[in-house]
This record gives C-alpha cells, structure tokens and sequence, in this order.
C-alpha cells in the first residue's frame, strides 16, 4: 500500500468512532509484535548461514520487514494522535 | 444384492473348477496373466505419450489408408491379429490414436491375419509367440527400473507383450485337451446346413482356443489329410474370424469405454464379413479359382486356395466397410457412450447462509478453499508433483532436481469435473449474496470471490507450462532442466507456504506470500542475465529461449495469482486485522523499489 493510500485508509479510520480506532491500533499492535518476532527469527537465522544465496535472501527479507515494521510506526503515530 | 453375491460366486465358481480340472487351472492362469499384460502395455504406452510414439502413430494413422496398412504390417510382423487388437485397444485407452484410426488398424489386422493362413499352407512355418515372452520379460523388468521415461516405457510395452504371450501359451496349453476331443469328420455336412454348422464350430473352436491362427491349423490339417471337405474349410475359416473377435472383448474388459468401442467395432466387422462371405459364398469360390489359376495354384491344392479365401474374404470386408467407418464410429458413441464423470458440487453454499453475514464469509471461504483443494491437485500434478512431497518437510529444491518422472493427466477433463462446475456456482452465489449484506461484508466475499478467480486463473497458467514443463524436465540439456524446475520450485514454494500457513505454522505469515512473489518477480533468468548468457553461449537453443521467454511469464502470474489467493484465504480475517494487515503490506511497487535499491547498492558495492 503505497503513502497515498494509506493516508487515504487512514483518513477513513480517523473520520469513524474513537473504538473502531483502538481496535485498529490493536490489531497493528499485534501485527507489529510478529514482525517483530519475525525480524528475531530472520537475524538469528542469517547468523547460522554461510551459504551466499541464502544470506541473500535473508536480508532481503530483513530490509521488507524493516519497511513494513516503518509503515506501521508510521500508521500507529497517526491513529494515537488522533485518540487524544 | 446381487453385487455382493457376485464376487464370492466367481471366486468359489474358480476354487472349485482348480480343484476338479489341471486344464482349468492352467486356463485360468492364462486368462489372469493375459490380463496383466494389458494392464502394463496400457502403461507403457501411457509413457510415451507426448514422446516419439505418439508421433510415430499419428504419422501412421492420420488416414484411413495408413491406419490400415498400420494394421496390416504390424499384424504380419507379429502373426496374432488378437495381439494387435489388443495393443490398439491400449492405444485408444492411453488417448494415442482416435477410434476412427483404431478401427482401421482393426480392418488391417484381419488382412494381415490372413498371411497367417499363407504361411501355415504354404511353408508350415508359424512364429511361435510363447517362446519370446521370457525374455521379453527378463529384458522388460530391466528396463522399467531405469530413469528414461522412454526406457521405461519400453520395459513396460515389453513386460506387457511378454505376459500376453504368456498368458496366451497357457490358455492354449490348457486347452490342449479340447483340440485333441474334438473330430471334425464327425460333422461333415453339406449345403448351407454345412456352412452355417462349421462356421459355429470354427467359433466356438476360436473361442475355446483363443486364437484364430490354432483353429487355422487344425483346418488347414484336417483338409490336407482329406478329414472335412474344402466347403466345411471355408465355413470354419469364417467361423474362425468372427470367433477370434473373444479375445479382444476379453482384452476391452479392463480398458476404458473406447477400448470396448474398438471390441465392439471388431465384433461389427467379422460379423458383417462373415455374413458377406456366407451370403456371397459360390461367388467367392468362383472368384478364388480365378485368383488361383492366375498364381498359379494347383487346383487340387485346397489349402492353399484356403489362404486365398482367407484373403479375398478378409479384403471384401474392408473394401465393403471402410466406407462406413465414419458411420461407425457414431454408431458406437451413441451405443456405448463415454461415462458421465460427477462434477463437483458445493459443500458449504445454501441460501439460508444468505441472512447470517458473518456465517456467510465463512462458509463462502470454506467453499473457496474446497475449490482450492480441488484445483491444488491439477495444479501440483500439473507440474509432475506430488501434494505429499509439497506438504512435508522435504528440501524441496533437491526434490526437483533429482525428480524425472512425468505425471500423466488430461488437465481439461479435471478442470471440467474438479473445478469449472463448482466455480461457477460459487460466482452464482456470492454474485446473489453480495447485494443482500453490508458492504463491508459485501467487500470480504468480493475479495473471496477474487481469490476463487486467482486460483482458477493459476490453473490456466499451469496449463500452457505444463507442456513444456513435461518436456524439459527430462531433457538432457541441463540448463533448460534447471529453467523449468526453477519454475516449479518457485510454484511449489508457495503451494508450499500456503499449506504452512493454513496449518498455521509459527514462523510463517502472509506477508511471505508477498516475498515469494516479489522473488519470482525480480530473480528470474529473465531479468539477472542469465537466458541472455545461456543463448549466446549457445547452451539453449532458439527454441528453448523462445518457450523460456514465454514460460517466465506463466509462471510469474501463476506464482503472483496463487500468492494473492492464498494472502486472502489465509490472513486475517477480522475487519480490523484485515485492514492492519493491508496497511502494512508492500505493494508491487514498493517490492520492486526495495529490489532496486538492493541492485543499485550490490554495483556500489567494492568488488573482492
């Protein structure tokens, strides 16, 4: 989802009740920890391999998980400001 | 009922007939064996589809005049017009030849058969068939055990051939017994009386022995040695003709319908020239005296003159025929018609589900992931694989690598009775539910509704790789096998990690779905250099390169659409999840920026 779309996504949220909101930020929450978790995983994997190919594709996953891990901070900044 | 009784009496009927008669036994082992030998020929040839053979046959049978000169050569060459039948009927089962084609190599078998006769009464020369079947088999079982699919197959086609022989040789010597009982002098009968009796006896001596070439002998013997008359000869031979038709009705038992279509059609064709013969019989007799002075054939010589009639009888029936082939072939798909497969129907879709939104999503996505299960089959087999190999833990990169084998299937004939019904009806459905709920529910079944599209749209991609999937990876030229197995790995990869998640594997989610599509995406031989490379170093061919271009891009959609099938069937499934879920997701756009900027720094970076 690219930044137009989701200030796009969340200018809907923002406009609906303050709930909705928190159950929102929950769920991103939740999803924030398993990249999280994801991002342990992938770095202690990348530490046991010596194979190149594999190396390469663990950190291609590392720099995706990095990137969704921003999007989220970034969608969690704005939908807690809007709470308050 | 009468199913349930069935078995046990055939079985005690057999027990019993072991135990009061050796002949019986030595029969039935015959019949058992003979068998066997179809069920392998049907798959040795089954191993050459698509191969050598298939061309071969289409070659040789692509008009009627070749089918049935096919069918003359083969049955001279291998002296048993049974064995021919046979082998064409597993040659219509395996979807080699069409029946048009399996009806004249029929027509030419009965013409080839006849140099049997000349061969009997002019030389006394008979190719004994038995004597090739153990080391048909010796050399068979060696065969099968190799990794070439062709060696294979001709392991297979050889241990069939070598068990029908068997099997034959055993029913013949069973029935030992039977030719020495029956005397042919005893029904010495004239006029058409005489006809109509030896022509029965010539039958039932065909049925008996199996082998219309046995009865041959006994006739063309007991007319050398004066025991029946040159008439009763000619009435037996046609008997034998039309009795010889059991032993293709016997190998049709364990072929599909067009295997007995082609029983059925050489069932037709020895009973319309038997008729023909008998009606027309002092004509034929005229004509044989005429044909036997121009070749100059003693006119006391009546076995030989037998192998004329033999031939000029066989030879009006297919003159007389082969204008009706067409004709034939309808009236035998009317008469025994192809089994109507059962399509697959919905499990979980009913109206009543309609009123309950959020029962609804469930059921519509259980019904989707039926259809998936549906489709997954095509697909996996689709691309030689098995869905156990792709479910387990096994490293699955070796796997295909050292994987060779082919899987036969016809992907239309599953996609019609395994999906095509049961997607359509889902469409119907969520098509009529979507304007009766919520639009936010309306907007979870459209995305189901998208993720059922995606599956069916990857089985059409798998349809056109499968072709040259099936061909390359056999080949011998290693970089085109590493193209298409990369290609199915890649497949089966997310085949893989869908099953992961829906088992609901720890250390896999849906944003992986995303990482295996951006890897098909952007590290193919297309995009890294690698087909440009191997083209110029001549390591593919122009051919080769032209399907790779092609196949690419099949397996991009197929690895991108079952990608987002299974991020819809699998994620999240409440609205708010749903909605976290997509915001962090990386689009295409996003995947291919971050690959970009992966590119752009390996140039930056010091070469070692």
């Amino acid at each position: 989802m690219g930044i137009a779309k989701i200030a796009e996504r969340l200018q809907e949220i923002l406009g609906s009740d303050s709930a909705k909101r928190k159950k929102r930020i929950e769920a991103i929450e939740n999803l924030m920890a398993r990249l999280e978790k994801k991002h342990l995983r992938i770095t202690k994997k990348l530490g046991q391999t010596d194979n190149k190919k594999e190396q390469k594709k663990l950190k291609r996953k590392l720099k995706m998980c990095n990137a969704q891990c921003s999007k989220g901070k970034q969608a969690l900044t704005e939908l807690r400001s809007s709470i308050k | 009922m009468l199913r349930r009784i069935l078995l046990p009496a055939i079985l005690g009927i057999l027990a019993f007939g072991f135990w009061v008669s050796p002949d019986f036994k030595e029969i039935a082992a015959g019949v058992a064996i003979f068998l066997f030998g179809m069920f392998f020929l049907e798959d040795g040839f089954r191993q050459f589809t698509g191969g050598l053979l298939e061309k071969l046959l289409a070659k040789t049978t692509n008009s009627l005049f070749k089918s049935i000169s096919f069918g003359v050569v083969t049955t001279t060459v291998m002296q048993s017009s049974s064995l021919v039948s046979v082998i064409t009927i597993s040659f219509l089962s395996a979807g080699l030849i069409g029946l048009a084609a399996g009806i004249g190599i029929i027509f030419g078998a009965n013409l080839g058969t006849t140099t049997g006769a000349w061969l009997i009464a002019g030389l006394g020369l008979k190719v004994k068939i038995s004597s090739y079947a153990m080391p048909m088999l010796a050399f068979a079982i060696i065969l099968v055990f190799q990794k070439s699919k062709n060696l294979k197959g001709i392991g297979y086609v050889l241990a069939g051939l070598g068990l029908l022989f068997l099997g034959i040789h055993h029913m013949k010597v069973g029935f030992e017994a039977f030719r020495e009982t029956i005397d042919l002098t005893q029904f010495a009968l004239t006029g058409y009386l005489g006809l109509f009796v030896f022509t029965l006896v010539g039958m039932a001596a065909t049925v008996v022995m199996q082998s219309s070439h046995a009865t041959l002998v006994l006739i063309i013997t007991a007319l050398s040695v004066g025991q029946i008359s040159y008439e009763n000869a000619l009435a037996l031979a046609i008997g034998a003709n039309i009795g010889t038709t059991i032993t293709a009705i016997i190998g049709s038992l364990s072929a599909n319908h067009m295997g007995k279509r082609l029983a059925g059609a050489h069932l037709i064709f020895n009973l319309v020239t038997g008729a023909i013969a008998i009606a027309l019989m002092s004509q034929i007799i005229w004509l044989v005296d005429l044909l036997a002075i121009q070749l100059g054939i003693a006119s006391d010589d009546y076995t030989l003159k037998l192998a004329v009639f033999h031939t000029v009888f066989n030879t009006i029936g297919v003159v007389v025929m082969a204008p009706f082939v067409q004709p034939l072939v309808r009236f035998l798909e009317n008469f025994m018609p192809a089994p109507t497969p059962k399509l697959i129907e919905p499990k979980y879709l009913n109206d009543s589900i309609i009123e309950f939104p959020e029962t609804l999503v469930t059921s519509v996505r259980k019904e989707i992931l039926y259809l998936y299960d549906n489709a997954l089959e095509i697909i996996a087999h689709g691309l030689s694989l098995h869905r156990h190999i792709i479910h387990s833990d096994q490293d699955l990169a070796a796997y295909i690598e050292n994987d060779k084998e082919v899987m036969e299937l016809d992907i239309d004939a599953l996609y019609s009775v395994r999906v095509k019904s049961l997607y359509s009806k889902i469409i119907e459905f969520v098509s009529r539910a979507q304007s009766e709920v919520d639009p936010e529910y309306a907007n979870m079944v459209y995305d189901l509704r998208s993720a059922a599209q995606n599956v069916v749209h990857s089985l059409k991609g798998i349809k056109h790789l499968r072709k040259n999937v099936s061909t390359y990876i056999i080949s011998d030229n290693e970089e085109i096998r590493r193209e298409y197995n990369d290609y199915r790995l890649k497949i089966a990869t997310v085949l893989r990690t869908i099953h992961q998640l829906r088992e609901g594997a720890e250390d896999v989610d849906i944003f992986d779905l995303d990482e295996l599509k951006n890897d098909a995406l952007e590290d193919n031989s297309m995009n890294n250099g690698t087909l440009d490379n191997l083209i110029r170093s001549g390591k593919i061919t122009a051919p080769m390169a032209t399907s790779v271009m092609n196949d690419n891009a099949y397996m991009e959609d197929v690895v991108r659409l079952l990608a987002d099938s299974g991020r819809i069937l699998f994620g999240e499934k409440g609205l708010a999840e749903l909605d976290a879920q997509e915001m962090l997701r990386l689009d295409e756009d996003e995947l291919k920026a971050l690959s970009k900027e992966e590119k752009e720094n390996q140039k930056a970076a010091p070469s070692v």
